[in-house]
């Protein structure tokens, strides 16, 4: 039974070394997070000024908004408005405005990079960084998708074909019949797919992506 | 009355401050304290070595970025633990949706990699047969047998009820037991 007391003690004391050897390449991910930890923690001279900033731009906003009113309504003798919007930026919209941001520049990156590689496919040019720059974008995108910030539901759908394109272009073997296969369905998905118009339906503009390239 | 800092926990929250201070080195020390169990661990939950990378690297970048928000409730070990799982079910879940979607484009050629290879050795044939186990099913088994996590601890971190978790031991057991059918005359296990 596979709740037998003894059968269970040896899983207990087998189990352990269960991949207990595993040796991480600690080097070769430290090389490729080192970026996202450094401007995770690394502070940039603004941030500290970023609530007082906030706080002060806020104060600024209802004043001059207070003080249009009041000319406007001394010149005029329209009844003065009954309810003022509250001006100060809620920090939540102001987070969600930040990882918009985030999220359309990963998806400048990621149009630039997947346009390349259907490029690369079609002409038979092999990059040796695909793989890895293919990786980091599905990191990336990983990373936005498991955040909870508020997204319209087709750029999450869209984060959720991309992660599907980058792990295929992560994992296409180098070389091997497999690696023609994989190879051909990744061009045809690219070329007849709907991941790159949608991307560029997303952006705002051609001017988007520019300088945005790894 | 507060029992007094270990040097351990004073060290730890010297680094912490190191590392919020923007000090590189210092996060490369966090870093390598702990990449060793964090891999392990998702290598152990994934059975995959290229999926346990990944998700080690999501492990740490979101450590990086939520360590300004760690109070010191738990340990740091304890709360980089809690946060490698939840990238690591992350990365798994991942997985199931290319698995699922791949099985949509790809051609009726592509054979699954074969994981349980028949092994003499009994202790071969029990890491072979977890590995061989069902995402859901290794989770909780590596949780509970290795990492020595309760059921209702388990529910927690993935957020189903403690008696799913039960539910899925049972059954990791039953698949790992019927997998060593063939030892069942030996001591080890008899």
């Amino acid at each position: 039974l596979p709740d037998d007391p003894k059968f269970d003690e040896f899983l207990s004391r087998e189990a352990k070394g269960y991949r207990a050897d595993a040796q991480p390449h600690a080097n070769r991910m430290w090389s490729r997070i080192e970026g996202d930890v450094r401007s995770a923690i690394v502070p940039r001279p603004w941030t500290r000024f970023t609530p007082w900033l906030m706080a002060g731009a806020g104060i600024a906003a209802a004043l001059v908004i207070g003080v249009a009113i009041g000319r406007r309504s001394a010149r005029t003798d329209v009844q003065a408005p009954t309810t003022v919007a509250s001006v100060a930026p809620a920090a939540d919209s102001s987070r969600d405005a930040l990882m918009r941001a985030l999220t359309l520049n990963h998806l400048g990156q990621t149009e630039v990079f997947l346009t390349e590689v259907r490029a690369d496919l079609t002409s038979g040019r092999r990059d040796p960084q695909r793989s890895e720059r293919s990786r980091a974008l599905l990191t990336r995108t990983r990373l936005i998708m498991a955040s909870d910030a508020a997204r319209a539901p087709a750029v999450d759908r869209l984060l959720e074909d991309l992660e599907l394109v980058l792990a295929q272009i992560a994992a296409l073997p180098d070389t091997g019949t497999r690696r023609s296969t994989d190879a051909r369905l990744l061009r045809e998905r690219l070329q007849v797919g709907t991941v790159l118009p949608r991307i560029r339906t997303i952006l705002p503009g051609p001017s988007s992506t520019a300088g945005t390239s790894e | 009355v507060n029992p007094p800092e270990s040097p351990a926990s004073v060290n730890e929250t010297e680094l912490i401050e190191r590392v919020l201070s923007g000090d590189m080195s210092a996060a490369r020390q966090l870093y390598d304290t702990h990449v060793g169990e964090v891999h392990r661990l998702a290598i152990r939950m994934t059975a995959d070595s290229m999926l346990a990378e990944d998700a080690t690297q999501e492990a740490f970048i979101r450590i990086f970025r939520g360590l300004k928000g760690f109070r010191g409730g738990s340990t740091l070990r304890t709360w980089i633990h809690s946060i490698a799982v939840s990238a690591i079910l992350n990365a798994i879940r991942g997985r199931k949706r290319w698995n699922t979607r791949t099985a949509e484009i790809e051609e009726a050629d592509h054979v699954p990699e074969q994981t349980s290879v028949a092994e003499p050795d009994l202790r071969e044939r029990l890491y072979a047969a977890i590995d061989a186990l069902p995402d859901i099913y290794r989770s909780v088994f590596v949780l509970h047998h290795i990492e020595g996590h309760t059921h209702e601890e388990i529910g927690t971190q993935l957020r189903i009820p403690s008696g799913t978790s039960k539910a899925r031991l049972f059954e990791a057991r039953k698949q790992l037991r019927r997998a060593l059918k063939d030892f069942e005359g030996e001591a080890a296990i008899a």
